[in-house]
């Protein structure tokens, strides 16, 4: 289940880990979410860890932004997604409104003078370069806030790493470049 | 002998306000190389008493060259001509680095190097624009706050494609450098300083036309009046090989270089930049170009040595101290007399070489920079019999006269 992982970062205590799962709450949630809580148990017994925490950051900013949604349309999806992961295994649900205060461009825009465009491209999925004609700058801006999101997270929940999916391989090689150190497990999710 | 010089410093206390359209723009445009557009530019003058004009710099340098200074001597005549005058301090996109004409990224810089930087800056181009004319902004004041629904709105006007694609982009990347994504949100965050501003016209070298236009099309998609562009040249280095002004080529006019400095290396720029640098650093007409040129072509040594006079009394803006300038500059090197306080006093042993003592003098960056001044033949000594080309090794009692080194600079021995 778990393609590969890349396992650096010093757990305190020793053999805890506490996992970060970004979604952004966009859709109602969807049966593959299942995936992540069995790969954090795989994680476990690879880690040999005595426990394991799994924290679901749940993203309800930027698809409000993206999709114009207004607040009580969002709060509906959203409170979807925190009925249901808990069922699902994971430990901990949060929304990202909760704990990412700072939304200002200042906040986030300084980490985009440390990825080239070049980096920026590998990072986009082919179904979108395909359409690149059509693409805005808020593809970048959805970077930038993505990873300002996993910075805090990282900090306010103490997290030892991320799991995430491999096709998201580039964005989160790309984050761990520019985040504090962190572990990744990436999970096969075909 | 006609003289430029006087007639162009005697403009500098004029008041502009009330101007006619046109005698305006006929003193504009000889500062500048494109306008986007001249007919917009005269109809906002005409529909507007006071226009709003932005002028934005990165405080990226603390020490400014009279290169820099080109755009703000048309921001000035503006400022005459009663003119509301928006001077942003990009203290913000500074943090993004601007990328034009770049062969790599910029660093970008701390709050504290901007603070550092815009201090000694204002002090430098306050030489050449009264500061209280100057409306200074700070653009992390609105940029820094921008919410997310507020910069996704403006974005997602912006084609990623057409942002990555400038030219000076797909150069570095076709050299293998680095170009980052602050970079291509640059000239967007430069359009929302104009819309935050309502500018009507805004002022900058030729080199950031591109940002420049997407200034524009983040004004006309915020549903407002697009901006005039009035860009300046990107004014030539002194040695003439073509190359901008810079001061990693060596070949620049530092703002706070001496008044004889300054006179000297504007005398040693090429006949062919002197109508440039006329029009970037005088109020001249456009009515008045075929006259001014016809003059630098028939006597390009008194032409050359009234700009160096304007240039210099522009910034004391008293022309007694060009014509000082000048006079000191025909003594040394027209009549080649050279008087005591031409000179550096060196007090040395007989039997010091000359190299050495100096490189003690403490005036030169190196003792390799001297030596290649040897190599060039270019260290000499003056007196009644002429000039003697002077090898290193030679010892300072033997030296007769005052000695040379380069173009302008003069040292008397004093034996100890």
């Amino acid at each position: 289940m778990i393609a590969y992982s890349i396992c650096e970062s010093p757990h305190t205590p020793p053999n805890v880990l506490r996992l970060g799962f970004s979604v952004w709450a966009r859709n109602p949630p969807k049966g593959y979410l299942s995936i992540y809580p069995k790969a954090a148990e795989e994680a476990r017994k690879r880690a040999e860890s005595e426990n394991v925490s799994l924290c679901a950051l749940v993203d309800d900013v930027w698809p409000m932004v993206a999709l114009s949604r207004t607040h009580r349309e969002q709060q509906n999806i959203s409170d979807q997604f925190v009925a249901l992961l808990p069922d699902l295994g994971f430990h901990e649900v949060h929304l990202v409104s909760d704990f990412v205060k700072d939304v200002a461009l200042g906040a986030y825009l300084p980490h985009a003078t440390r990825v080239t465009v070049s980096e920026f491209w590998k990072l986009l999925p082919q179904s979108k370069k395909t359409i690149s004609d059509n693409l805005t700058l808020n593809e970048i801006l959805g970077f930038l806030w993505h990873i300002h999101v996993l910075e805090i997270a990282l900090g306010e929940f103490q997290l030892t790493g991320l799991l995430v999916g491999i096709r998201s391989e580039f964005f989160y090689l790309t984050a761990r470049k520019l985040l504090p150190p962190h572990d990744v497990y990436f999970v096969n999710t075909s | 002998m006609k003289r430029f010089d006087q007639q162009f410093l005697a403009r500098d206390s004029e008041s502009w306000v009330g101007m006619e359209v046109d005698e305006l723009v006929g003193f504009l445009l000889p500062k500048c190389q494109e306008v986007i557009t001249t007919d917009r530019l005269r109809q906002k003058i005409s529909e507007h008493p006071t226009l709003k004009v932005k002028f934005g710099i990165d405080p990226t340098a603390s020490e400014i060259h009279i290169g820099h200074v080109v755009p703000i001597m048309l921001l000035r005549q503006f400022a005459k001509a009663g003119h509301h005058i928006d001077f942003i301090i990009g203290d913000f996109t500074a943090r993004v680095g601007d990328p034009t004409a770049r062969d790599t990224g910029r660093v970008p810089l701390s709050p504290e190097q901007i603070v550092k930087n815009m201090e000694t800056y204002t002090s430098q181009i306050g030489k050449y624009i009264d500061l209280r004319m100057l409306h200074i902004h700070y653009n992390a004041k609105w940029l820094n706050p921008m919410t997310l629904q507020e910069i996704f709105a403006i974005f997602q006007q912006i084609n990623l494609s057409e942002a990555m694609q400038r030219e000076d982009f797909r150069a570095r990347m076709r050299n293998e450098q680095a170009v980052s994504l602050a970079e291509v949100c640059y000239g967007v965050l430069m359009g929302i300083d104009s819309v935050h501003l309502g500018t009507h016209v805004e002022i900058g070298g030729i080199d950031q036309l591109l940002n420049f236009q997407q200034c524009r099309k983040i004004m006309r998609q915020s549903g407002m009046d697009e901006e005039v562009i009035l860009m300046t040249p990107i004014l030539e280095g002194t040695s003439g090989d073509g190359k901008k002004m810079s001061k990693s080529y060596g070949n620049y006019v530092a703002v706070n270089a001496t008044h004889e400095d300054k006179f000297g290396k504007i005398m040693s720029i090429p006949d062919r930049l002197i109508g440039q640098y006329f029009r970037c650093f005088a109020d001249v007409h456009q009515r008045e170009l075929e006259e001014l040129d016809a003059f630098i072509g028939e006597n390009p040594m008194e032409a050359k040595k009234q700009l160096a006079t304007l240039i210099v009394a522009t910034e004391t803006r008293n022309i007694e101290d060009g014509l000082r300038e000048r006079e000191s500059f025909e003594r040394k090197f027209s009549h080649k007399s050279i008087c005591h306080e031409d000179c550096i006093e060196l007090t040395e042993d007989t039997n010091t070489t000359i190299l050495d003592a100096l490189v003690k003098s403490g005036q030169f960056k190196s003792k390799s920079e001297l030596r290649r001044l040897f190599e060039q033949q270019g260290v000499r000594s003056m007196n009644e019999d002429g000039e003697v080309i002077l090898s290193p090794e030679i010892v300072v009692g033997q030296v007769r006269g005052v000695v040379r080194v380069g173009k302008r600079r003069f040292f008397r021995f004093v034996m100890s």
